[in-house]
């Protein structure tokens, strides 16, 4: 086939708008969205916490018992699941739906929190130490560095003996042992965008350290940031487990998912049903963090942009 | 080289003092001493006892003592067992803990390495599904769920291994199996993800060009370089498999260092809590230290160096 010049003709188009950009510009958080949305396991597991989350909140509330009414009877204690005790009832009574969502409020809550505090200290922390480098990053890493030497759970449990035990002192804890990876990680990206050109830009206009640390480093940081904070809530559940097995976590009768699976361990061979709630939502929640994670890293990884 | 390791001693060294810096200190600011617990004892004989323990020294003179007996190895005897050491407990319960770890660790690099690898050479097959679906849920289960169900369904439906104790070969299966399950599935991932990439260098496409074979590629040029990985979470994996302990000696009463740390804090067992940390964090050291030197072995590109960002 021919192609002739009478086939073409100029589009109208006026000098003034030759510039104008036609489409929406997609920021580096709508396409991280888009890229988010398209994957499946990420937003199965997104499904999943928030299913857990509002199950957490009403959970407790639309059952007709209390996490701590005890119904000492023959009939009322161990009970197998059934239809007036979804989850049966554990040794004291006490009706294990209940529990199971009143202590995936306190175990949701430990991740939530410390993941935060985590994320406060440790975004803080990096970004001073990577942004002012020289002695003060000096000192400010080997710091990190010696307490890396210390087994983390080993310091939690000191602390936890130290403090009065309670809610409280888990959350202030597990906060203040796990921002190290943070801080890490942090200062890393810092160090490596501080040579950049806008940073010197903010610079010569003026701007102070705090103000490039906070508006500059970190928000262009959040990325990975973002994902370790996510794989850092499970964990931070996963440590308040560990600390109930050890008699140091929350008190009863509060429950949280740690203090039913090792109350379920204890009578695991005459009751398993006993340990197989708590036991398969705890693992659930770390499932779903985890592939919701995973698809985050992903999402905001810059190389694998397409 | 030398000039690395020596630097990476020293910062060792100065880890390790701040370790039983810390873990001093804070022993001493808890309240409440391991005679101040349960039937009060007449004062005098309190305070017999205090003077025994060199409680009553003032507080620099105790750690200037505790810091010069840990230089020499000698942590002292336990407040609440005084006719055992803490040495003696270290001495005891570390092989336990570690036959335990060892299984554990072994279990975990053997499987995870040949699914990792199987899944990476069969990726997008159902082997590869098939394997990280596993590789996700070992993940996700906790140790001590992990702990309960090998106990329910070996020990007391099944009945082929003992439900806990210790004593025979068979005492040491479940714990392990227990304690291996993450790390299993955390190798296999890191095995696949490292094969991966070091499939699509350019490297890997001169020796499929040379002619070799596909198993001398594989086991000579992908395997060798994917394996780095691992090797780097090794260190803090074995360091893991110990603290990750102290629970599953628990469930199963293994006598290992962890049970005795667990007992320790019950028990406020001065000496045998900070003895059983300083040992860990020497531990923990130690085997970052190793992991470095695996490293040059393994790939000789890499030099050991001071590193200046």
């Amino acid at each position: 086939m021919e192609i002739s010049r009478d086939l073409f003709q100029p589009i109208a188009q006026g000098r003034e708008d030759a510039e104008a950009i036609v489409r929406p510009s997609t920021t580096y958080w709508q396409d991280a969205w888009r890229r988010l949305k398209q994957n499946k396991g990420a937003m199965a597991g997104l499904v999943i916490i928030i299913l857990l989350t509002v199950m957490a909140i009403i959970g407790p509330w639309i059952s007709p018992y209390t996490y701590d009414a005890q119904q000492l009877t023959a009939e009322g204690t161990n009970r197998l699941p059934d239809a007036t005790h979804w989850f049966g009832t554990d040794d004291l009574g006490r009706d294990l739906f209940t529990r199971v969502w009143y202590g995936a409020r306190i175990s949701l809550l430990i991740g939530f929190v410390t993941a935060l505090v985590q994320f406060l200290i440790g975004v803080t922390y990096g970004g001073i130490s990577g942004y002012l480098g020289g002695w003060v990053d000096e000192i400010m890493m080997r710091v990190v560095e010696v307490l890396y030497a210390v087994p983390f759970l080993l310091y939690v449990v000191l602390l936890m003996v130290l403090m009065e035990p309670g809610l409280k002192t888990i959350l202030i804890a597990l906060g203040a042992v796990y921002w190290l990876p943070i801080a890490r990680l942090v200062r890393g990206q810092v160090l490596s965008l501080k040579e950049q050109e806008y940073v010197l830009a903010a610079r010569a206009l003026g701007a102070s350290p705090w103000r490039i640390i906070f508006r500059h480093l970190i928000p262009n940081s959040m990325g990975p940031i973002l994902v370790y904070t996510t794989l850092a809530i499970p964990e931070a559940i996963f440590a308040e487990a560990w600390l109930s097995f050890l008699g140091l976590g929350v008190s009863a009768p509060i429950a949280s998912w740690g203090s039913l699976i090792s109350d379920g361990i204890a009578s695991i061979r005459q009751y398993p049903f006993q340990l197989f709630f708590p036991a398969f939502f705890i693992s659930l929640t770390i499932l779903a963090f985890n592939i919701f994670g995973d698809g985050l890293r992903d999402a905001l990884d810059p190389q694998l942009r397409k | 080289m030398v000039r690395f390791m020596v630097r990476r001693l020293a910062m060792a060294l100065v880890s390790l003092f701040f370790v039983v810096t810390l873990t001093f200190f804070i022993m001493k600011a808890i309240p409440g001493g391991p005679f101040a617990s349960e039937k009060s004892l007449p004062p005098n004989i309190l305070a017999a006892i205090n003077e025994k323990y060199h409680l009553n020294d003032p507080l620099w003179k105790q750690y200037v003592d505790y810091l010069g007996r840990t230089a020499r190895w000698d942590f002292g005897p336990s407040f609440k067992y005084p006719n055992r050491t803490v040495n003696d407990i270290i001495r005891d319960g570390f092989p336990v803990s570690a036959a335990v770890g060892a299984m554990a660790v072994g279990l975990a690099l053997g499987v995870g390495l040949l699914a990792g690898v199987m899944s990476a050479l069969k990726q997008n097959h159902f082997q590869d599904y098939g394997t990280m679906v596993l590789a996700t849920l070992g993940f996700s289960v906790p140790s001590f769920v992990m702990a309960g169900l090998l106990q329910y369904f070996l020990a007391y439906r099944w009945q082929v291994l003992p439900p806990a104790l210790w004593g025979s070969w068979k005492n040491i299966v479940m714990p392990a199996l227990a304690l291996s399950a993450l790390p299993t599935a955390m190798i296999a991932r890191l095995m696949r993800s490292s094969m991966l990439e070091v499939l699509q260098q350019d490297y890997i496409k001169t020796a499929r060009a040379k002619g070799l074979s596909e198993r001398v590629i594989i086991y000579r040029h992908v395997l060798r370089n994917a394996i780095l990985p691992v090797v780097t979470y090794l260190g803090p994996l074995i360091a893991g498999v110990f603290t990750g302990s102290f629970i599953i000696e628990s469930i199963f009463a293994v006598p290992g260092l962890g049970r005795w740390f667990v007992l320790s804090i019950a028990n406020r067992d001065y000496t045998v809590i900070m003895g059983t940390t300083v040992f860990y964090s020497l531990f923990l050291i130690a085997m970052n230290l190793l992991v470095d030197l695996a490293y040059v072995i393994i790939d000789p590109r890499i030099k050991l160096v001071d590193r200046k960002e």
